[in-house]
């Protein structure tokens, strides 16, 4: 394994990339301590807002930008933290930092709440219930005070020795270079990343085995944690005059407005949106104005920054930009066996039988019975319409009711819902490339399987694909390799069957071929038989060792691809009575000859006809992978 | 009770002139326009302005509406000019940071000092047996109904309703079909900025504060979603439901205390059963 000593520029890459990250928080924190120190005192109690909103727009911008859920309550978090510290300030003092720790778990049940909500409400509708939200929490407020605030003697709740707005001042922004962090180093992680993939679709990130409603929530118990920080340390910087009115739930639309314009996804955009929001009253007040120009600037600068499409001011700065990889490509792999048409070992491993499929009076799917053999390459091909994604779909979980059974290995699977059937060992690819722009190839693969890859893994698997190495961002690859990225990753966590969901699309000629022989290879190599839907005939025909056909929802015929290439039923569904081309490329593919055009032009005019699947994933350009 | 329902209505028909609002320009611009209370309630303000300066009461209603329009009316021509693209929870983003551009701008010009907000047609109030029905209600409850019913046959039924209805679902189709589009847009914002200028107009007296009146919008989008965003009748019953519960449970002991949250249950618990089948997001 020469492979792993070639492979040293790794570590040595993700050390500068750990000094390029741990740089902004420590400039953040000189500029702390230069601002705590030499400022007038005035000052660090106005930048103690500074850091509070940053964490406010922390929390809102992660909830937006990575997990694509628009929620407009981030100060109802934050005032359900600030009344419990300030409860436990007067009823069972501990100290400061405890106390902020069970004040910001204490915002985590209403993050579950309103991620149980976004479970089924999406977009639009979930900002509007949750703006809502907001208006319910401050009606509680408004009920019971913030306890201590209206006693007349206010007991201090700074922790000793930060009693001053200097001290308290450097401990928040302590404060918020850790939460940020902590973001950023959960955000790294598979179930970080995670957040990315359910932005884009959640059918693909349960395909990739991850359970949809724990990412959701996961995101909104963070996102409420990180307002409740800020809750708790806003009651200590005002103390007894916090009341509900800081806590005024159309507040929130400016933390999410700073959020948009900030593109404040993490501690970069939010602090400088805190500073922003600190600096600007200041400035305006000189001149005799006041503190409601950065509501005033923020709505106008998110406005700006959502008609130029792009992911907010942060995006533009330079440690944000997405970089080109300069590691050296994988090592390209020639795959084992390529020659011979994998043949099932005989042993079936999925069995699917009888399966129906109904869309109200429309039977998608009529007792289709499919047998997958280990070992080998199966393909579905059919018109369109003829129900094929929908046997994918139903066979992984996708479709909500189906009727017939599913074995898996002998075991049926039929009550397992999307996620659990993926991490039994079947995954699927999407016909829309669903590959996640802003993140490297290997991040995305990694994605797919519990434990990461080894650098060495991640290099063999990429390898074998042909594909970038694994620090390059999606965004950079063009559309064809994306979706052999999503082929690399299905294949990834060795499952017992892929699904692949017209691999070829918006590849060229000679790359598709490139593609079959890798295909060809799956089977012994990561030990798993393919499901594969393909219009290319060539590369079916090419590639599997046995082909159903379906037309119309049931099984037009199976077996070997010239056996059903020759069969009349399937000339007549493709090409009505005009049947010379198939003819023609049967016969080429029996005299061991290359296919000739005729077939190709035949799979590209089917493809045409089906949809624009490959244009609609083309739009990348480096502002997608920098939001 | 009975007297407490009837007050309700009054607060109910703004619900529900704000909330046909709101279903219009989803309807006809696919945005959740968010700022929807917020350009009106500058607009009434800026009355109190006038009215200071002695202008004739009818006189600075009508400045009020026509500032209201004419702030709705800029908004659209910004929504029509640089969204036109976009879907609609970009536009609606947009609304939202118009809400809090407008909130800190009304703050900042009318903050100074307290407001005084005519309460107008006390002239119509009646009693009935023992139900004293005000003015505000009589008004509230005859415009919310009436004019919902002139949108709906208006979009039903003109050729205008259609073009409209092309300008939503096909922005582009329709100005390639020599629909002005942009003129259109203004023109639907500016009748929803007339209808929710109108409707805050009536309820100022009890509301008083700018944050207490821009709140609005989270009634108004209860009593929308319970039309679905797309139904100005069930808009206008579901604004005039919810005003009349919100004001007898000022009866109901400890809901009583929280009357600002039944919005949220009334969305949440409408919302979660209208997207309970919807177990995956649309993208595939």
């Amino acid at each position: 394994m020469k492979r792993a000593e070639t492979a040293g520029a790794g570590p040595r890459l993700v050390d500068a990339m750990d000094v390029r990250r741990l740089a902004l928080p420590t400039a953040l924190l000189v500029l702390a301590v230069v601002v705590g120190f030499f400022a007038p005192g005035i000052w660090t109690f106005v930048a103690t807002f500074g850091v509070v909103q940053a964490l406010l727009v922390m929390s809102a911008g992660m909830l937006f930008g990575r997990a694509g859920l628009l929620s407009l309550c981030p100060l109802g978090f934050a005032g359900i933290s600030a009344w419990v510290i300030l409860w436990f300030n007067v009823h069972l003092r501990l100290p400061f930092l405890i106390m902020l720790l069970i004040a910001a778990l204490a915002a985590v049940p209403a993050g579950v709440l309103v991620g149980g909500l976004a479970l089924r409400v999406r977009g639009v509708n979930l900002a509007i219930a949750t703006l809502a939200f907001g208006v319910a929490v401050a009606s509680i407020f408004n009920r019971h005070p913030f306890p201590g605030t209206l006693d007349a003697v206010s007991r201090p709740l700074r922790p000793i020795g930060f009693g001053s707005n200097r001290m308290y001042f450097l401990l928040s922004v302590a404060i918020l270079v850790a939460v940020g962090l902590a973001l950023e180093w959960y955000g790294r992680r598979r179930w970080g990343r995670a957040w990315r993939a359910v932005r884009h679709s959640e059918r693909a990130t349960a395909a990739a085995g991850l359970s949809v409603p724990r990412v959701k929530l996961s995101a909104c118990m963070v996102s409420a944690a990180i307002a409740g920080v800020a809750g708790g340390i806003l009651a200590g910087q005002l103390e007894g005059a916090l009341d509900v009115r800081s806590f005024n739930p159309i507040l929130s639309l400016t933390v999410v407005a700073a959020a948009v314009m900030f593109g404040a996804q993490s501690l970069s955009g939010a602090a400088a949106a805190g500073i922003f929001a600190a600096i600007i009253p200041e400035a305006f007040r000189r001149f005799g104005w006041a503190i409601e120009y950065p509501q005033i600037l923020f709505g106008i600068g998110a406005i700006q920054v959502l008609s130029q499409g792009g992911g907010g001011i942060s995006s533009t700065f330079p440690w944000r930009r997405p970089v080109r990889s300069t590691s050296p490509a994988p090592t390209v792999r020639e795959p084992v066996a390529a020659e011979a048409v994998p043949a099932g070992k005989g042993e079936p491993v999925l069995q699917i039988s009888d399966l129906t499929v109904r869309y109200g009076s429309l039977a998608a799917l009529s007792s289709v019975s499919v047998t997958v053999p280990a070992g080998t390459v199966v393909g579905v091909i059919g018109p369109n319409g003829a129900g094929k994604t929908t046997l994918i779909d139903a066979v992984c979980g996708f479709v909500d009711s189906y009727s017939g059974s599913i074995r898996l290995d002998g075991k049926p699977i039929d009550r397992l819902g999307a996620t659990s059937r993926a991490r039994v060992g079947l995954r699927r690819t999407f016909q829309q490339g669903r590959a996640i722009p802003e993140l490297t190839v290997g991040d995305y693969v990694n994605l797919f399987v519990e434990r990461p890859l080894s650098p060495a893994e991640l290099d063999d698997l990429l390898g074998y694909f042909g594909l970038p190495p694994a620090d390059e961002p999606i965004g950079f690859i063009d559309v064809g390799t994306r979706r052999l990225v999503e082929v690399a990753a299905a294949v990834a966590s060795r499952p017992k069957v892929a699904f692949l969901d017209e691999p070829a699309a918006g590849l060229g000629g000679d790359e598709s071929e490139m593609l079959a022989r890798r295909i060809r290879g799956i089977p012994a190599r990561f030990g798993c038989s393919v499901v594969m839907i393909e219009h290319h005939v060539e590369l079916v025909v090419d590639v599997c060792s046995e082909v159903t056909v379906l037309d119309f929802g049931i099984v037009l015929t199976g077996g070997t691809p010239e056996a059903v290439l020759a069969d009349p039923k399937v000339e007549a569904a493709y090409l009505g009575t005009d049947v010379g081309v198939l003819d023609d490329l049967v016969t080429e593919r029996l005299a061991g000859t290359a296919v000739g055009d005729a077939g190709q032009e035949v799979a590209d005019g089917r493809k045409a006809a089906d949809g624009e699947s490959a244009a609609a994933g083309a739009a990348d350009t480096a502002d997608e992978i920098a939001r | 009770m009975l007297n407490l329902a009837v007050a309700g209505l009054a607060a109910g028909g703004s619900y529900a002139l704000i909330g046909v609002s709101l279903v219009l320009l989803y309807r006809v611009g696919a945005v959740v326009n968010f700022s929807q209370t917020f350009a009106a309630t500058f607009a009434v303000f800026a009355m109190t302005d006038l009215l200071d300066k002695d202008w004739n009461l009818w006189t600075a209603v009508a400045a009020a509406m026509a500032i209201g329009i004419a702030i709705a009316a800029a908004q659209g021509f910004i929504m029509a000019r640089l969204f036109r693209n976009s879907d609609v929870l970009i536009r609606s983003t947009v609304a939202m940071a118009m809400a809090i551009a407008l909130f800190g701008l009304t703050v900042r010009v009318f903050h100074d000092k307290q407001r005084f907000f005519p309460a107008l047609f006390s002239s119509l109030s009646r009693r009935i047996g023992d139900v004293l029905v005000s003015g505000q209600v009589v008004v509230a409850l005859f415009g919310a109904v009436v004019l919902s019913v002139i949108l709906w046959l208006i979009l039903s039924y003109t050729r205008l309703g259609t073009i409209l209805r092309a300008v939503a679902g096909r922005p582009v189709t329709a100005e390639l079909m020599g629909v002005r589009t942009t003129r259109l847009v203004v023109l639907v914002w500016a009748v929803a900025g007339a209808l929710t200028t109108a409707a805050i107009i009536l309820v100022a007296p009890t509301r008083g504060s700018i944050p207490n009146m821009v709140v609005l919008v989270i009634p108004a989008l209860a009593a929308a979603v319970v039309g679905a965003m797309r139904s100005f009748a069930l808009t206008v019953v579901g604004g005039l439901a919810l005003g009349m519960i919100e004001s007898m449970a000022l009866d109901w002991g400890f809901i009583g205390n929280y009357r600002p949250s039944l919005s949220f249950a009334v969305i949440a618990v409408v919302l979660l059963w209208s997207q309970r089948k919807e177990t995956w997001s649309e993208a595939r």
